[in-house]
Protein backbone atom coordinates (compact mmCIF):
# COMPACT_ATOMS: atom_id res chain seq x y z
CA UNK A 1 0.00 0.00 0.00
CA UNK A 2 2.01 2.53 -1.31
CA UNK A 3 -0.15 5.11 -1.69
CA UNK A 4 -0.75 5.19 2.29
CA UNK A 5 0.10 8.51 3.76
CA UNK A 6 3.35 8.24 5.76
CA UNK A 7 3.93 8.08 9.29
CA UNK A 8 3.92 11.38 10.71
CA UNK A 9 7.18 11.79 13.08
CA UNK A 10 6.55 12.77 16.56
CA UNK A 11 8.27 16.11 17.22
CA UNK A 12 12.13 16.46 18.98
CA UNK A 13 10.03 17.60 21.55
CA UNK A 14 7.68 15.20 22.15
CA UNK A 15 10.03 12.24 21.95
CA UNK A 16 12.43 14.38 24.54
CA UNK A 17 8.89 14.10 26.83
CA UNK A 18 8.76 10.03 25.86
CA UNK A 19 12.32 9.43 27.01
CA UNK A 20 12.52 11.61 29.98
CA UNK A 21 9.28 9.86 31.22
CA UNK A 22 10.23 6.55 30.00
CA UNK A 23 14.07 6.58 32.10
CA UNK A 24 12.62 8.13 35.04
CA UNK A 25 10.01 5.14 35.50
CA UNK A 26 12.68 2.50 34.50
CA UNK A 27 15.40 4.06 36.97
CA UNK A 28 16.67 0.65 38.69
CA UNK A 29 14.09 -0.98 37.62
CA UNK A 30 14.88 -2.56 34.99
CA UNK A 31 15.44 -6.79 35.21
CA UNK A 32 18.25 -8.33 36.20
CA UNK A 33 20.64 -9.60 33.09
CA UNK A 34 19.97 -13.06 33.32
CA UNK A 35 22.76 -13.54 30.67
CA UNK A 36 25.67 -11.82 32.34
CA UNK A 37 28.59 -14.34 31.66
CA UNK A 38 29.06 -14.82 35.86
CA UNK A 39 25.56 -16.08 36.22
CA UNK A 40 25.91 -17.99 33.80
CA UNK A 41 28.92 -19.86 34.62
CA UNK A 42 27.40 -20.16 38.09
CA UNK A 43 24.51 -22.24 36.28
CA UNK A 44 26.78 -24.34 33.81
CA UNK A 45 27.99 -25.60 37.42
CA UNK A 46 24.32 -26.41 38.76
CA UNK A 47 23.55 -30.10 36.53
CA UNK A 48 27.06 -31.72 37.30
CA UNK A 49 26.08 -30.16 41.45
CA UNK A 50 22.52 -31.67 40.51
CA UNK A 51 23.72 -34.92 38.99
CA UNK A 52 26.20 -35.27 42.27
CA UNK A 53 23.54 -34.41 44.50
CA UNK A 54 20.71 -36.67 43.34
CA UNK A 55 23.54 -39.82 43.17
CA UNK A 56 24.40 -39.17 47.25
CA UNK A 57 21.12 -38.08 48.53
CA UNK A 58 18.92 -41.42 50.37
CA UNK A 59 16.03 -41.64 48.65
CA UNK A 60 13.92 -41.19 51.93
CA UNK A 61 15.08 -37.88 51.82
CA UNK A 62 12.94 -35.10 50.40
CA UNK A 63 14.70 -32.32 48.25
CA UNK A 64 13.44 -29.14 50.01
CA UNK A 65 14.15 -26.31 47.51
CA UNK A 66 14.64 -28.72 44.74
CA UNK A 67 17.50 -28.10 42.02
CA UNK A 68 17.29 -25.48 39.26
CA UNK A 69 18.88 -26.30 35.97
CA UNK A 70 19.75 -23.53 33.25
CA UNK A 71 20.76 -24.52 29.96
CA UNK A 72 21.87 -21.88 27.50
CA UNK A 73 23.53 -23.34 23.87
CA UNK A 74 24.02 -27.25 24.81
CA UNK A 75 22.00 -29.98 26.71
CA UNK A 76 22.97 -30.33 30.48
CA UNK A 77 22.31 -34.11 31.11
CA UNK A 78 21.42 -35.45 34.63
CA UNK A 79 21.17 -38.55 35.69
CA UNK A 80 18.32 -39.49 38.42
CA UNK A 81 18.28 -42.87 40.01
CA UNK A 82 18.52 -44.67 36.91
CA UNK A 83 16.73 -42.08 34.98
CA UNK A 84 18.43 -39.77 32.53
CA UNK A 85 16.76 -36.55 31.98
CA UNK A 86 18.41 -34.28 28.92
CA UNK A 87 17.32 -30.94 29.47
CA UNK A 88 17.53 -29.19 25.77
CA UNK A 89 19.21 -25.98 24.93
CA UNK A 90 17.80 -22.53 26.56
CA UNK A 91 15.63 -24.24 28.66
CA UNK A 92 15.38 -23.78 32.60
CA UNK A 93 13.85 -26.87 34.65
CA UNK A 94 13.37 -27.54 38.13
CA UNK A 95 13.85 -31.25 39.64
CA UNK A 96 12.65 -32.14 42.98
CA UNK A 97 12.64 -35.48 45.42
CA UNK A 98 9.04 -35.72 46.47
CA UNK A 99 7.52 -38.39 48.98
CA UNK A 100 5.97 -40.01 45.60
CA UNK A 101 8.80 -39.92 43.27
CA UNK A 102 10.68 -37.67 41.55
CA UNK A 103 8.83 -34.32 39.89
CA UNK A 104 10.84 -32.22 36.55
CA UNK A 105 8.74 -28.42 36.63
CA UNK A 106 9.94 -27.51 32.90
CA UNK A 107 9.52 -23.51 33.15
CA UNK A 108 10.65 -23.27 29.63
CA UNK A 109 12.62 -25.05 26.49
CA UNK A 110 12.71 -29.29 26.16
CA UNK A 111 13.38 -32.08 28.58
CA UNK A 112 14.34 -35.69 26.78
CA UNK A 113 13.97 -38.12 29.54
CA UNK A 114 14.71 -41.73 29.77
CA UNK A 115 13.36 -43.08 32.81
CA UNK A 116 14.01 -46.53 34.14
CA UNK A 117 11.45 -48.90 35.48
CA UNK A 118 9.66 -47.77 38.06
CA UNK A 119 9.15 -49.33 41.83
CA UNK A 120 5.31 -49.78 42.76
CA UNK A 121 4.17 -46.15 44.06
CA UNK A 122 7.21 -44.42 43.27
CA UNK A 123 6.59 -41.74 39.94
CA UNK A 124 8.16 -39.84 37.87
CA UNK A 125 6.08 -36.67 37.24
CA UNK A 126 6.80 -33.49 34.18
CA UNK A 127 5.20 -30.52 34.79
CA UNK A 128 5.19 -28.09 31.83
CA UNK A 129 2.56 -25.68 32.61
CA UNK A 130 -0.73 -26.80 32.62
CA UNK A 131 0.12 -30.20 31.25
CA UNK A 132 1.39 -33.28 33.33
CA UNK A 133 3.19 -36.50 32.48
CA UNK A 134 3.40 -39.23 34.73
CA UNK A 135 5.09 -42.36 33.73
CA UNK A 136 6.57 -45.24 35.17
CA UNK A 137 9.06 -45.83 32.52
CA UNK A 138 9.49 -44.87 29.04
CA UNK A 139 11.08 -42.68 26.89
CA UNK A 140 9.42 -38.84 25.89
CA UNK A 141 10.06 -35.74 25.18
CA UNK A 142 8.33 -33.07 26.50
CA UNK A 143 8.52 -29.48 25.20
CA UNK A 144 7.25 -25.74 25.84
CA UNK A 145 7.00 -22.82 24.09
CA UNK A 146 3.65 -21.21 22.34
CA UNK A 147 2.40 -24.86 22.74
CA UNK A 148 2.89 -27.92 24.56
CA UNK A 149 4.24 -31.04 22.84
CA UNK A 150 5.00 -34.72 23.52
CA UNK A 151 6.93 -37.19 21.66
CA UNK A 152 7.23 -40.61 22.35
CA UNK A 153 10.50 -42.65 21.22
CA UNK A 154 9.40 -45.79 23.54
CA UNK A 155 6.55 -46.78 25.79
CA UNK A 156 2.53 -45.59 25.72
CA UNK A 157 1.29 -42.64 27.17
CA UNK A 158 -2.04 -41.52 27.70
CA UNK A 159 -2.64 -37.40 26.90
CA UNK A 160 -6.02 -35.99 28.22
CA UNK A 161 -6.84 -32.62 27.30
CA UNK A 162 -10.03 -31.17 27.61
CA UNK A 163 -11.15 -33.97 28.40
CA UNK A 164 -10.55 -35.71 25.02
CA UNK A 165 -7.64 -38.48 25.46
CA UNK A 166 -5.16 -39.62 23.06
CA UNK A 167 -3.36 -42.63 23.62
CA UNK A 168 0.33 -42.01 21.90
CA UNK A 169 2.95 -44.94 21.17
CA UNK A 170 6.13 -44.96 19.88
CA UNK A 171 6.69 -42.04 17.48
CA UNK A 172 3.25 -40.70 17.81
CA UNK A 173 3.45 -36.58 18.61
CA UNK A 174 1.06 -34.50 20.31
CA UNK A 175 0.70 -31.06 20.92
CA UNK A 176 -1.73 -28.77 22.38
CA UNK A 177 -3.27 -25.69 20.37
CA UNK A 178 -1.63 -22.33 20.24
CA UNK A 179 -3.32 -21.22 23.44
CA UNK A 180 -2.49 -24.19 25.55
CA UNK A 181 -4.81 -25.12 27.70
CA UNK A 182 -4.45 -27.78 30.39
CA UNK A 183 -3.75 -31.34 30.08
CA UNK A 184 -2.70 -34.21 32.06
CA UNK A 185 -1.05 -37.20 30.29
CA UNK A 186 -0.23 -40.07 32.29
CA UNK A 187 1.81 -43.41 31.33
CA UNK A 188 0.88 -47.05 31.78
CA UNK A 189 3.20 -49.36 32.70
CA UNK A 190 6.16 -49.72 30.78
CA UNK A 191 6.23 -52.95 29.09
CA UNK A 192 3.08 -53.19 26.67
CA UNK A 193 2.12 -56.18 25.31
CA UNK A 194 0.08 -56.34 22.17
CA UNK A 195 -3.02 -57.87 24.34
CA UNK A 196 -2.09 -55.25 26.66
CA UNK A 197 -2.26 -52.25 24.20
CA UNK A 198 -5.30 -53.50 22.03
CA UNK A 199 -6.88 -53.57 25.44
CA UNK A 200 -5.78 -50.36 26.05
CA UNK A 201 -7.28 -48.76 22.54
CA UNK A 202 -10.42 -50.77 22.85
CA UNK A 203 -11.32 -48.30 26.21
CA UNK A 204 -14.40 -46.02 25.59
CA UNK A 205 -12.16 -42.94 26.20
CA UNK A 206 -9.03 -44.10 24.66
CA UNK A 207 -8.64 -42.41 20.71
CA UNK A 208 -5.69 -44.27 18.95
CA UNK A 209 -4.99 -40.81 17.14
CA UNK A 210 -3.73 -37.44 18.44
CA UNK A 211 -6.96 -35.28 18.88
CA UNK A 212 -6.78 -31.90 17.06
CA UNK A 213 -9.05 -28.72 18.01
CA UNK A 214 -11.96 -27.96 15.66
CA UNK A 215 -10.33 -24.92 15.17
CA UNK A 216 -6.78 -26.13 14.59
CA UNK A 217 -8.78 -27.95 11.73
CA UNK A 218 -10.58 -25.05 10.46
CA UNK A 219 -7.43 -22.93 10.27
CA UNK A 220 -5.91 -25.78 8.33
CA UNK A 221 -8.42 -26.01 5.78
CA UNK A 222 -8.45 -22.42 5.43
CA UNK A 223 -5.11 -22.93 4.53
CA UNK A 224 -5.46 -25.73 1.91
CA UNK A 225 -8.38 -24.18 -0.21
CA UNK A 226 -5.71 -22.54 -2.70
CA UNK A 227 -3.37 -25.76 -2.88
CA UNK A 228 -5.66 -28.60 -2.34
CA UNK A 229 -9.67 -27.38 -2.47
CA UNK A 230 -10.58 -30.71 -2.14
CA UNK A 231 -9.26 -31.73 1.03
CA UNK A 232 -9.71 -28.31 2.08
CA UNK A 233 -13.75 -29.17 1.78
CA UNK A 234 -13.68 -32.72 3.09
CA UNK A 235 -12.36 -31.14 6.31
CA UNK A 236 -14.93 -28.50 6.05
CA UNK A 237 -17.57 -30.57 5.60
CA UNK A 238 -16.23 -33.17 8.69
CA UNK A 239 -16.36 -30.16 10.77
CA UNK A 240 -19.67 -29.30 9.85
CA UNK A 241 -20.62 -32.99 10.71
CA UNK A 242 -19.46 -32.24 14.26
CA UNK A 243 -21.59 -28.84 14.62
CA UNK A 244 -20.66 -26.38 17.20
CA UNK A 245 -19.27 -23.13 16.49
CA UNK A 246 -16.39 -24.30 13.83
CA UNK A 247 -18.98 -26.24 12.32
CA UNK A 248 -20.87 -23.15 11.73
CA UNK A 249 -17.90 -21.69 10.50
CA UNK A 250 -16.78 -24.30 7.98
CA UNK A 251 -20.24 -24.58 6.37
CA UNK A 252 -20.21 -21.29 5.27
CA UNK A 253 -16.62 -21.36 4.39
CA UNK A 254 -17.50 -24.92 2.38
CA UNK A 255 -20.21 -23.03 0.34
CA UNK A 256 -18.38 -19.74 0.13
CA UNK A 257 -15.21 -22.50 -1.35
CA UNK A 258 -17.49 -24.33 -3.90
CA UNK A 259 -18.61 -21.29 -5.41
CA UNK A 260 -15.09 -19.65 -5.77
CA UNK A 261 -13.98 -23.04 -7.43
CA UNK A 262 -17.31 -23.07 -9.89
CA UNK A 263 -19.64 -25.63 -8.38
CA UNK A 264 -21.95 -23.16 -7.82
CA UNK A 265 -25.24 -25.45 -7.55
CA UNK A 266 -23.14 -27.05 -4.70
CA UNK A 267 -22.07 -23.63 -2.89
CA UNK A 268 -25.71 -22.21 -2.89
CA UNK A 269 -26.65 -25.01 -1.40
CA UNK A 270 -24.41 -25.01 1.61
CA UNK A 271 -25.31 -21.35 1.73
CA UNK A 272 -28.85 -21.35 2.26
CA UNK A 273 -28.79 -24.32 4.15
CA UNK A 274 -25.86 -22.05 6.54
CA UNK A 275 -28.54 -19.00 6.20
CA UNK A 276 -31.40 -21.21 7.02
CA UNK A 277 -29.56 -22.95 10.33
CA UNK A 278 -28.01 -19.96 11.47
CA UNK A 279 -30.03 -16.62 10.64
CA UNK A 280 -28.28 -14.37 13.13
CA UNK A 281 -25.08 -16.03 12.62
CA UNK A 282 -21.95 -14.19 12.11
CA UNK A 283 -21.39 -14.86 8.52
CA UNK A 284 -25.16 -14.83 7.23
CA UNK A 285 -24.78 -11.35 5.89
CA UNK A 286 -22.04 -12.41 3.75
CA UNK A 287 -23.99 -15.62 2.78
CA UNK A 288 -26.82 -14.14 1.57
CA UNK A 289 -24.60 -11.67 -0.35
CA UNK A 290 -22.56 -14.16 -1.77
CA UNK A 291 -26.82 -15.91 -2.95
CA UNK A 292 -27.70 -12.68 -4.48
CA UNK A 293 -24.68 -12.09 -6.35
CA UNK A 294 -23.87 -15.69 -7.87
CA UNK A 295 -26.20 -16.72 -10.61
CA UNK A 296 -27.85 -20.12 -10.52
CA UNK B 1 32.19 3.25 35.38
CA UNK B 2 34.37 1.94 32.54
CA UNK B 3 31.13 0.44 31.17
CA UNK B 4 29.25 3.59 31.11
CA UNK B 5 32.56 5.39 29.15
CA UNK B 6 32.36 2.18 26.51
CA UNK B 7 29.03 2.92 25.90
CA UNK B 8 29.19 6.63 25.52
CA UNK B 9 32.38 6.42 23.68
CA UNK B 10 30.44 3.85 21.23
CA UNK B 11 28.50 4.47 18.12
CA UNK B 12 25.53 2.41 17.39
CA UNK B 13 26.92 0.39 14.68
CA UNK B 14 29.84 -0.59 17.28
CA UNK B 15 27.44 -2.46 20.10
CA UNK B 16 26.26 -5.74 19.44
CA UNK B 17 22.11 -6.15 19.92
CA UNK B 18 23.09 -8.34 23.19
CA UNK B 19 25.83 -5.50 24.09
CA UNK B 20 23.69 -3.25 24.09
CA UNK B 21 20.70 -5.56 26.18
CA UNK B 22 23.12 -6.57 28.32
CA UNK B 23 24.36 -2.79 29.31
CA UNK B 24 20.90 -1.89 29.60
CA UNK B 25 20.12 -4.19 32.31
CA UNK B 26 23.16 -3.24 34.06
CA UNK B 27 20.90 -0.41 34.43
CA UNK B 28 23.36 2.16 32.06
CA UNK B 29 21.31 5.16 31.42
CA UNK B 30 23.59 5.80 28.41
CA UNK B 31 22.79 2.53 26.85
CA UNK B 32 19.42 2.99 27.59
CA UNK B 33 19.29 6.44 26.08
CA UNK B 34 21.08 4.39 22.82
CA UNK B 35 18.08 1.89 22.67
CA UNK B 36 15.31 4.47 22.71
CA UNK B 37 17.32 6.84 20.29
CA UNK B 38 17.47 3.83 17.65
CA UNK B 39 14.15 2.14 17.76
CA UNK B 40 12.34 4.72 18.42
CA UNK B 41 11.41 5.20 15.04
CA UNK B 42 10.71 1.87 14.62
CA UNK B 43 8.18 1.32 17.64
CA UNK B 44 6.64 5.10 16.63
CA UNK B 45 6.16 3.30 13.20
CA UNK B 46 4.22 0.14 14.30
CA UNK B 47 2.02 2.07 16.70
CA UNK B 48 1.03 4.65 13.60
CA UNK B 49 0.76 1.49 11.20
CA UNK B 50 -1.68 -0.36 13.62
CA UNK B 51 -3.66 2.27 15.03
CA UNK B 52 -3.37 4.95 12.98
CA UNK B 53 -2.91 8.76 13.71
CA UNK B 54 -4.00 9.52 17.26
CA UNK B 55 -4.20 11.78 20.14
CA UNK B 56 -2.87 9.15 22.66
CA UNK B 57 0.68 8.61 20.24
CA UNK B 58 2.63 9.30 22.75
CA UNK B 59 1.18 8.07 25.79
CA UNK B 60 1.56 4.91 23.55
CA UNK B 61 4.97 5.12 22.86
CA UNK B 62 6.18 5.89 26.27
CA UNK B 63 3.79 2.74 27.34
CA UNK B 64 5.69 0.47 24.52
CA UNK B 65 9.43 1.46 25.53
CA UNK B 66 8.51 0.68 29.44
CA UNK B 67 7.07 -2.44 28.12
CA UNK B 68 10.18 -3.13 26.38
CA UNK B 69 13.22 -1.87 29.36
CA UNK B 70 11.10 -4.08 31.71
CA UNK B 71 11.14 -7.30 29.58
CA UNK B 72 14.48 -6.82 28.83
CA UNK B 73 15.45 -9.32 30.83
CA UNK B 74 13.25 -11.58 29.18
CA UNK B 75 15.24 -11.44 25.62
CA UNK B 76 16.74 -14.45 25.09
CA UNK B 77 18.84 -13.64 21.96
CA UNK B 78 16.80 -16.03 20.04
CA UNK B 79 14.87 -13.99 17.82
CA UNK B 80 16.54 -10.66 16.18
CA UNK B 81 15.61 -7.71 19.15
CA UNK B 82 13.97 -5.66 16.48
CA UNK B 83 11.58 -8.61 16.54
CA UNK B 84 10.88 -8.82 19.97
CA UNK B 85 10.84 -5.50 20.40
CA UNK B 86 7.78 -5.57 18.02
CA UNK B 87 6.19 -8.14 19.78
CA UNK B 88 6.26 -5.60 23.24
CA UNK B 89 4.95 -2.79 20.48
CA UNK B 90 2.17 -5.08 19.04
CA UNK B 91 1.17 -5.98 22.90
CA UNK B 92 0.50 -2.12 23.74
CA UNK B 93 -1.18 -1.85 20.99
CA UNK B 94 -3.56 -4.82 21.14
CA UNK B 95 -3.94 -3.59 24.61
CA UNK B 96 -5.30 -0.14 23.61
CA UNK B 97 -7.65 -1.78 21.22
CA UNK B 98 -9.05 -4.49 23.07
CA UNK B 99 -9.97 -1.95 25.49
CA UNK B 100 -13.44 -0.39 25.72
CA UNK B 101 -13.99 0.72 22.23
CA UNK B 102 -12.84 3.91 21.76
CA UNK B 103 -14.01 6.74 19.87
CA UNK B 104 -10.95 7.18 17.31
CA UNK B 105 -9.15 10.65 18.16
CA UNK B 106 -8.19 11.71 15.05
CA UNK B 107 -4.80 14.57 14.84
CA UNK B 108 -4.88 16.59 12.03
CA UNK B 109 -3.28 14.74 8.92
CA UNK B 110 -0.27 15.44 7.98
CA UNK B 111 0.25 15.85 3.84
CA UNK B 112 1.59 12.87 2.07
CA UNK B 113 5.38 13.13 1.57
CA UNK B 114 5.19 12.41 -2.04
CA UNK B 115 6.29 15.38 -4.07
CA UNK B 116 5.31 14.12 -7.73
CA UNK B 117 1.46 13.32 -6.57
CA UNK B 118 -0.73 15.98 -7.62
CA UNK B 119 -3.20 17.39 -5.56
CA UNK B 120 -5.74 15.17 -6.80
CA UNK B 121 -3.54 12.19 -5.98
CA UNK B 122 -2.88 13.38 -2.68
CA UNK B 123 -6.78 14.09 -1.68
CA UNK B 124 -7.55 10.82 -2.85
CA UNK B 125 -4.54 9.24 -0.59
CA UNK B 126 -5.77 10.95 2.05
CA UNK B 127 -9.04 10.21 2.27
CA UNK B 128 -8.49 6.48 1.43
CA UNK B 129 -6.24 5.97 4.04
CA UNK B 130 -8.90 8.17 6.79
CA UNK B 131 -11.53 5.26 5.19
CA UNK B 132 -8.99 2.54 5.71
CA UNK B 133 -8.50 3.02 9.44
CA UNK B 134 -12.42 3.66 9.95
CA UNK B 135 -12.96 0.14 8.52
CA UNK B 136 -9.71 -1.45 10.86
CA UNK B 137 -11.81 0.15 13.51
CA UNK B 138 -14.36 -2.30 12.98
CA UNK B 139 -11.92 -5.19 12.91
CA UNK B 140 -10.90 -7.53 15.96
CA UNK B 141 -7.54 -6.49 17.25
CA UNK B 142 -5.96 -9.61 15.87
CA UNK B 143 -7.64 -9.30 12.66
CA UNK B 144 -6.09 -5.95 12.13
CA UNK B 145 -2.85 -6.37 13.70
CA UNK B 146 -2.16 -9.06 10.88
CA UNK B 147 -3.59 -7.23 8.15
CA UNK B 148 -1.57 -3.89 9.19
CA UNK B 149 1.40 -6.14 9.34
CA UNK B 150 1.03 -8.24 6.45
CA UNK B 151 -0.74 -6.33 4.23
CA UNK B 152 0.34 -2.19 5.30
CA UNK B 153 3.54 -3.14 5.82
CA UNK B 154 4.38 -5.66 3.81
CA UNK B 155 5.69 -8.06 6.49
CA UNK B 156 6.38 -11.89 5.94
CA UNK B 157 3.92 -14.01 7.49
CA UNK B 158 6.07 -16.03 9.03
CA UNK B 159 7.48 -12.39 10.93
CA UNK B 160 3.72 -11.57 11.24
CA UNK B 161 3.00 -14.80 12.68
CA UNK B 162 6.62 -14.34 15.12
CA UNK B 163 5.01 -11.08 16.35
CA UNK B 164 2.03 -11.56 17.31
CA UNK B 165 3.05 -15.29 18.92
CA UNK B 166 0.49 -17.03 17.14
CA UNK B 167 1.20 -19.97 14.09
CA UNK B 168 1.36 -18.43 10.70
CA UNK B 169 -2.07 -20.79 9.99
CA UNK B 170 -4.03 -18.42 12.43
CA UNK B 171 -2.31 -15.96 10.90
CA UNK B 172 -3.22 -16.50 7.34
CA UNK B 173 -6.42 -16.55 8.33
CA UNK B 174 -6.52 -13.13 9.85
CA UNK B 175 -5.22 -12.02 7.19
CA UNK B 176 -7.58 -13.40 4.93
CA UNK B 177 -10.53 -12.81 6.60
CA UNK B 178 -9.38 -9.11 7.53
CA UNK B 179 -8.63 -8.54 3.75
CA UNK B 180 -11.80 -9.96 2.75
CA UNK B 181 -13.86 -7.98 5.07
CA UNK B 182 -11.81 -4.34 4.10
CA UNK B 183 -12.99 -5.19 0.60
CA UNK B 184 -16.32 -6.40 0.92
CA UNK B 185 -16.87 -2.82 2.89
CA UNK B 186 -14.65 -0.82 0.85
CA UNK B 187 -16.40 -1.75 -2.20
CA UNK B 188 -19.75 -1.01 -0.69
CA UNK B 189 -18.65 2.23 1.48
CA UNK B 190 -15.89 4.04 0.87
CA UNK B 191 -15.31 4.84 -2.63
CA UNK B 192 -11.79 6.41 -2.18
CA UNK B 193 -10.37 3.47 -0.79
CA UNK B 194 -12.03 0.86 -3.29
CA UNK B 195 -10.18 2.82 -5.93
CA UNK B 196 -6.82 2.63 -4.17
CA UNK B 197 -7.04 -0.80 -3.27
CA UNK B 198 -7.77 -1.70 -6.87
CA UNK B 199 -4.76 0.30 -8.32
CA UNK B 200 -2.86 -1.86 -5.86
CA UNK B 201 1.00 -0.28 -5.47
CA UNK B 202 1.15 -0.58 -8.82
Amino acid sequence: MKWLEPVEPLSEARWARVEKKVLDAIDGDVAPAPTSRKKWIALAIVPVAVAAAFALWPKTVREPEGARIVTTDATSRVEIDQSVLDVGPSSAATVTHEPTGVVVKLDRGRVECEVAPRKPGESFIVLAGGVRVRVVGTHFVVARGEETSVDVQRGTVEVTSSGVVATLHAGDHWSTPPVASAATIEAPPPAVSTAERASAESRPRATSAPEISPQREFELAASLEKSDPDRAAATYEKLVKRGGSWGENALYAEGRLEIDRGRVARGRQLLQTYVAQHPQGANAQDARALLERVPF
Amino acid sequence: MQDVHLVKSASHETLTDAELVARCLANDTAAQRMLFARERRRVHATLHRILGSNAHMEDLAQEAFLQIFRSLGTWRGEAKLSTWMDRCTVRVAYRFLSQKKRAPVLESVSEPASKTSSVEDRALAREATRQLYRLLDALAPNKRIAFVLHVVEGRSMAEVASVMGATQIATKVRVFRARHEIERRAKAECPALSQMLEQGDA
